[in-house]
């Protein structure tokens, strides 16, 4: 038998040899065990970063909040809750030179001249779904005018209100704040906060070591 | 070389080995031509079995390696929520310490040490039911020349390992909180 002569080739080129089937098979699945890998690590990178600016959004939200409120309850001239203590009333005096009390009390700087109010809502009357759970905050109870404070993912801590007061001076507020987006994993943030009035009664000026629970 | 004598064959063997027979002269079948080297494509050398088991075990060690180092920050990334949690407990036992009205040798400012052990739950699980952190904090204040040395120490077991926290503040009427 005589050998076949080789094939003719261009000058100044090389022949190759191309890869046989199972070369491109075991290629392809090496490349696919990179991809997946390179692809997991690129999925909880973002799942990761997912989380970190959730959890800061949070922390924002809860701080906002607290603030919001801790600023109204130092000026608030009286302080009460509702009996489910999701409602929180603040009551304000508008001027510090008339005694409009009735009867007067002959003083002139707390008045109820006008009440706002703090709610903790829940969209469907199940507190324990939090993507409807809102706070909001009414600057004039009186009228329908109504601010979102946190607009979603609210909820109660367990077996708590949300406002507690304990003396006509010392509101007690817990809430939590939950991530509603899943896919990132879970993010919460919970708020137990003790807030004093500064314009308070005079059998209120002792302040004891506050509760945190 | 007695069998290239009977058959009339060349042989090259390239490493010397008695395996790999890269090119005849007279063969029977027909031979793709040779590359430059002199190697055919049908004849290079294929990986041994040694060579590819050293290769899946280094890809296994390597695979190994970045699961117990993804699994090793999940649980550093879970112990550093904890931690901050944690912390967050302690600081409010404090500030609720430096915010109580300072009036020694009335309570909580007494003349001797007061120690007081609290029970307390952080970290509110997903379910909204139950505190994925309970831990203990011990406060003690204790007189000093200049005012009230306040100690608060947190104790948590915090996923394994504890986590102990302590802070110190000084409370005397000068402090912030005070009338």
């Amino acid at each position: 038998m005589k050998p076949q002569p080789p094939a003719q080739q261009p000058p100044g080129t090389r022949p190759r040899a191309a890869f046989t089937l199972l070369e491109l098979m075991i290629a392809a699945a090496l490349s696919t065990v990179v991809l997946a890998v390179s692809a997991t690590f690129i999925l909880m990178s973002a799942q990761s970063s997912s989380a970190i600016v959730q959890q800061a959004q949070l922390n924002e939200r809860a701080g906002h909040a607290s603030e919001f409120i801790f600023e109204r309850i130092r000026f608030a001239t009286s302080i009460t809750q509702d009996i489910s203590g999701n409602t929180l009333t603040l009551g304000y005096d508008t001027n510090f030179l008339v005694d409009s009390d009735v009867p007067p009390d002959k003083k002139t700087y707390n008045d109820h001249d006008y009440f706002e109010t703090f709610q903790f809502v829940n969209g469907d009357g199940n507190d324990t779904s939090t993507t409807n759970n809102c706070l909001i905050y009414k600057p004039r109870a009186d009228l329908a005018i109504t601010n979102v404070l946190i607009k979603t993912g609210v909820r109660k801590l367990p077996n708590k209100p949300v406002f507690t007061v304990t003396n006509g001076a010392t509101v007690i507020v817990r809430f939590g704040l939950l991530d509603c987006f899943a896919s990132d994993g879970y993010q919460e943030v919970d708020v137990k906060a003790t807030f004093v009035a500064r314009n308070r009664s005079s059998t209120t000026q002792v302040i004891a070591i506050l509760p945190v629970d | 070389m007695q069998l290239r004598h009977q058959l009339g064959w060349s042989v090259e063997t390239r490493y010397g080995g008695d395996w790999g027979i890269h090119q005849m002269a007279r063969p029977l079948m027909p031979v793709e031509p040779c590359c430059a080297g002199g190697e055919s494509a049908a004849g290079r050398r294929a990986f041994t079995l040694i060579e590819v088991m050293l290769t899946m075990g280094l890809l296994m060690m390597l695979i190994g390696g970045a699961l117990a180092a993804l699994m090793f920050l999940g649980r550093a990334t879970a112990r550093m929520s904890d931690y901050t949690a944690a912390v967050a407990a302690v600081q409010g036992r404090m500030e609720a310490v430096r915010a109580a009205t300072y009036n020694p040798p009335s309570t909580p400012f007494l003349a001797t040490d007061l120690i007081l052990t609290n029970r307390i739950s952080v970290a509110l699980a997903q379910s909204g039911t139950n505190y994925l952190l309970l831990g203990t904090i011990v406060t003690i204040i204790s007189p000093k020349a200049s005012g009230h040395l306040v100690t608060v120490t947190g104790t948590f077991p915090a996923r394994g390992l504890p986590v102990t926290i302590s802070m110190q503040s000084l409370v005397n009427r000068f402090s912030g909180g005070q009338q």
